[in-house]
């Protein structure tokens, strides 16, 4: 990679708010203590200090889109500003190759009281963007907006949303090399939000880099190809959106005894390689990683007494006449998520999840349009009423597909003494597209008088959907959509 | 951004700050000239109106009321009201500026945290709305000059040059009322009371033979003078500037101009920790 590859490069960056008791004494700091140095005594700080950023470094590469995940508080937000050049960098040092735009605080450099048209031409002007550049995008940004006939009111007079969308217009029509995403997409309606992020693909697709902070995992995961996470003021993890969402989910609900014990382990632990190759996108990595291991190291041979499995599906043929003779699933010994990610347990442990075909032969690799089963078990150390147990099925994106609880509260299994052992089963159609997907396990329950999380894994197995040729559905769910097409009116030929 | 992004040590960097965000600089000044009538319903009316106004009422009590003279020679009461405004405007210019100057960071403190955004440039587009403003009251003043004096002196083409070398000290108390003004939040209501006694204490209320010749040399040390009766020359009584005066002016006021511009650019740093 040559040198000039970096897009933001940020090194050693540390940042001290000096925090004052009266404006004054920020005026005193800067002249005072030179002047004690001058008279050769020991210089007095007017302030108390808080360090908001510590050591921090890392490079994102040009075109990359990376997400910044923390808790509040955790100092993305005054990374991005030291990025965007508001603030400065008590250590350290940032370099940030091309215009950089900020979605940092929308609308920030409004006037109330002027049009929007006044206000775009304004804000154009505080993005560097010339009167000529201004003039030939102008008509974009109202087309972005959609603010209609409002565009000559004064922007007061907005909706907020209007506000927020007039605002991200400009930002986003500035062509910028570098764009600075704060949580500002949580905005307009849905229908607006998805213009936002086809118009921010645009912009990656043209080659820019994209900074991108939220609290919003599943938009993390869904956009990013890779994601830092912050925490009071320190990196403590980088990687993969999905390996450093868990880890960020991880230190944002637990509990204050353990917060030191997670955090040191998070910060010494390393993602596994596989996942890091992510630039071909998390899809295709996995697929490359699966196809990689040419030979499956057990194919197991469908199990004799696979009766009822055989049944199964001898029903579903005759009902649905898509059928196969079983046996096309099979199981895949290094097909294991490297994601795996354990929450503490309180007084249950959940055991073993795995896929299995009905009549119980344990599966990785699946066939679409076919039954089968996610199992686990639960072992409970400690007595809990009210159990319920649930999964979920998501994408490689993280994106949650579909999920499943074994009961409601209040309904659920009311007692299960210490020691005891449960087996829990959910059975499902493989509905899915080809490629990988991953299963949640998660254990509920009143212990000690407490409705908690009892035992809860992230990412507990995974199984992959082979490719099934003729396949008419498109992307990652087959709902079993009729296509009927006919001609209307005229003739055609086939 | 640790350091300026202007070369301090460049004499001109107080004007590269102007010509490099000239655009900026205009559509600034433009929303703050708009921005004060904005939603009234005469609109910009009140920019000409507010200072014939003045004029008319100045006109009335000092030359009707009062029977002021400026001098001995003269016997034409109404002339009076006319050297007040001439030498007014360019007081009133000033305190404009220099009351707006001590919240100018303050109340753009969007523009310090949020944006990236070139700070001293707010100084320019303050004085190019307050340039505004001076140039429509003496519009005002020249429209009536005819009724009362029955001419325009020609010395009217001096006054560009009398203005542009005010500029410079303008722009330089704005910039240290800018920066102090973040640190030191009484300063506005001490400005009040400089800007007024600057006013009192040059030779706009009285000529300058009035001070008995002790202390006339002390009002040289008012900045206000040396324009304020340059204002009153060209534009009243048809008598070029000083020139020995306004030259010297000229580079003073070029000076200042030059280190309040180093001392923003250097205390800008701390803006963001207390803003």
């Amino acid at each position: 990679m040559s040198s000039d590859d970096f897009s933001i490069r940020v090194e050693g960056l540390s940042k001290r708010y000096e925090i004052y008791a009266h404006p004054a004494d920020r005026l005193k700091q800067m002249i005072l203590p030179r002047v004690q140095r001058a008279v050769r005594r020991p210089a007095h700080a007017w302030f108390s200090e808080f360090w908001a950023l510590r050591d921090v470094s890392f490079e994102v590469r040009k075109g990359e889109t990376v997400g910044i995940v923390g808790r509040n508080g955790s100092g993305k937000s005054t990374l991005l500003q030291m990025i965007c050049g508001t603030l400065n960098p008590t250590l350290g040092k940032i370099s940030v190759n091309g215009r950089i735009a900020a979605l940092l605080e929308l609308g920030a450099g409004f006037n109330p009281e002027f049009t929007g048209r006044e206000n775009i031409r304004l804000s154009g002007l505080l993005y560097g963007l010339s009167e000529q550049e201004l003039d030939a995008r102008h008509d974009a940004i109202l087309d972005f907006a959609e603010i209609g006939g409002f565009i000559d009111q004064p922007v007061k007079t907005y909706s907020s949303g209007m506000y927020v969308r007039l605002a991200f217009a400009v930002a986003i029509n500035v062509s910028p090399d570098v764009l600075v995403v704060d949580e500002a997409l949580s905005v307009g309606d849905e229908a607006f939000q998805r213009k936002c992020f086809a118009r921010i693909d645009q912009i990656r697709a043209s080659g820019a880099t994209v900074l991108f902070v939220s609290h919003a995992t599943g938009t993390v995961t869904s956009l990013c190809n890779r994601a830092l996470l912050l925490d009071r003021g320190e990196l403590l993890t980088e990687g993969s959106p999905k390996y450093v969402v868990s880890r960020y989910q991880k230190i944002l609900y637990s509990p204050a005894d353990k917060y030191q014990s997670i955090r040191e382990r998070i910060k010494s632990a390393k993602e596994t390689d596989a996942f890091l190759v992510e630039e071909k996108g998390p899809l295709r990595a996995m697929a490359a990683g699966i196809a990689g291991a040419d030979e499956p190291d057990v194919l197991e041979e469908p199990a004799a007494d696979d009766r009822i499995a055989t049944k199964l599906v001898a029903d579903k043929a005759a009902g649905n006449g898509c059928g196969k003779e079983a046996g096309g699933s099979f199981f895949e010994k290094g097909l294991v998520p490297k994601s795996t990610f354990r929450y503490d347990s309180h007084g249950a442990l959940i055991l073993d999840p795995h896929v299995e075909t009905p009549g119980g032969r344990r599966v990785n690799i699946l066939e679409a349009q076919r039954e089968y089963v996610y199992a686990y078990r639960v072992r409970f150390d400690r007595t809990a009423r009210d159990v319920r147990c649930g999964m979920l099925i998501k994408a490689v994106t993280g994106l949650e597909l579909a999920g499943c609880i074994t009961s409601w509260h209040g309904q659920s299994l009311r007692r299960v003494e210490a020691g005891s052992e449960v087996e829990v089963r959910f059975r499902f159609p493989c509905l899915f597209a080809s490629g990988a997907y991953f299963l949640n396990a998660g254990v509920q329950g009143c212990v000690a008088g407490e409705d908690i999380y009892l035992d809860r894994w992230i990412d507990g197995a995974m199984f992959k959907v082979l490719h099934q040729p003729g396949r008419l559905a498109t992307t990652t769910m087959d709902l079993g959509i009729k296509p009927e097409i006919r001609v209307a009116t005229g003739v055609t030929v086939r | 951004m640790p350091t300026s992004a202007y070369r301090l040590a460049d004499p001109l960097s107080p004007y590269l700050a102007l010509t490099r965000h000239f655009a900026l600089v205009m559509q600034m000044a433009r929303r703050n000239v708009a921005g004060r009538y904005r939603g009234s319903f005469a609109g910009l009316f009140w920019s000409f109106f507010s200072p014939l106004l003045m004029l008319v009422i100045y006109t009335f009590v000092f030359g009707v009321i009062f029977k002021s003279r400026w001098n001995e020679q003269t016997t034409n009461h109404f002339q009076y009201a006319m050297v007040l405004f001439a030498g007014l405007n360019i007081s009133t210019f000033f305190s404009e500026c220099a009351q707006r100057a001590t919240t100018l960071i303050v109340e753009h403190s969007n523009f310090v945290k949020r944006v990236v955004f070139p700070l001293e440039t707010l100084t320019w587009s303050t004085i190019g709305s307050g340039l505004f403003h001076l140039f429509v009251s003496t519009i005002v003043l020249l429209a009536v000059l005819p009724f009362v004096m029955g001419y325009v002196p020609w010395t009217v083409i001096f006054f560009p040059i009398v203005v542009v070398c005010f500029l410079p000290f303008v722009a330089a108390s704005v910039w240290l009322l800018a920066s102090l003004g973040v640190y030191v939040r009484d300063l506005s209501q001490v400005v009040g009371i400089v800007t007024m006694a600057l006013m009192f204490l040059a030779p706009i209320l009285y000529p300058r033979t009035l001070i008995p010749v002790p202390y006339r040399a002390l009002l040289y040390f008012n900045p206000l003078t040396i324009i304020a009766e340059a204002s009153q020359n060209v534009l009243v009584f048809g008598r070029p500037p000083v020139w020995s005066h306004l030259a010297f002016y000229a580079l003073a006021s070029w000076l200042v101009a030059w280190l309040a511009f180093a001392w923003f650019e250097q205390t800008r740093k701390g803006f963001a920790d207390v803003v």
